[in-house]
């Protein structure tokens, strides 16, 4: 089985990555009307923050006064991570179809990576900066600032990843224009 | 870019059709014809070489270096 192409592993990656944007997209909709939806139904519903050493779980409608907060860095996350695979599955999609090179995909990297470390220090902010103080006075727990250095990583690479493709492309359509 | 293709010039000269030039360099139609019509960014020495043996031409026929404008400024 080839890596890319028609009928290939990257093909497959393309299907598995559209579904799973789907998903993401039905959570981050679900989620947005949380809120909204009966009290009684929601028992189950509770959200992880996890920022430095602990991790923290919340009932959103029994838990403290910062569901909320909680609740919108659920969201601003959620969201981040649906647009993230929508982008993947944009730069699979012509390399499912034979053309890894395509033009549109260097822009669509450094996106990603944007997005991948502009969630992250959302994150941090609200836990550090937010959930911190309303936490403490509580429900005891503690946040410690903690920056995602993994996130960072992986949006610098993600940003030098769009500078190959950049020059594969400026590469390609010179090669295609050579007689 | 300065580098011209005189490609038409020298084919009208020897009286020869970009088809029947196409197949005796044996490069495709639209290949010959994005050299002709000055939208190639390089061409291969083996292309020159057989277009230059079919043509009964140099290089320097078919290919002239024109000075731009914003280059003498």
């Amino acid at each position: 089985m080839n890596l890319i192409g028609p009928k290939s592993i990257a093909s497959i990656l393309h299907l598995v990555v559209k579904v799973a944007f789907f998903l993401a997209v039905a959570r981050v909709l679900l989620l947005s009307i949380a809120p909204l939806l009966p009290y009684g139904n929601l028992r189950y519903v509770s959200f992880s923050v996890r920022s430095g050493p602990l991790d923290v779980y919340f009932d959103m409608f029994r838990g403290t006064e910062a569901r909320w907060w909680i609740w919108a860095m659920e969201l601003v996350s959620r969201s981040c991570h649906a647009v993230v695979l929508y982008l993947l599955m944009l730069i699979l999609a012509p390399v499912g179809a034979g053309e890894p090179f395509d033009p549109k995909t260097p822009s669509r990297l450094r996106m990603m990576g944007c997005v991948v470390v502009i969630g992250s220090l959302l994150r941090t902010v609200f836990c550090g900066a937010l959930l911190n103080w309303w936490t403490v006075t509580e429900s005891g727990a503690h946040f410690s600032w903690e920056i995602d250095f993994d996130a960072i990583f992986m949006g610098i690479v993600l940003v030098v990843l769009a500078e190959a493709f950049s020059r594969g492309y400026a590469l390609k359509s010179e090669s295609e224009l050579t007689v | 870019m300065g580098i011209r293709v005189h490609l038409d010039r020298v084919m009208l000269e020897r009286g020869i059709s970009l088809t029947e030039l196409a197949s005796r360099v044996g490069i495709t139609m639209a290949n010959l014809s994005i050299l002709k019509s000055n939208k190639a960014k390089a061409i291969r020495f083996t292309t020159l070489e057989a277009l230059c043996k079919e043509l009964h031409c140099a290089p320097g026929d078919i290919l002239k270096h024109e000075i731009r404008a914003e280059e003498t400024e």
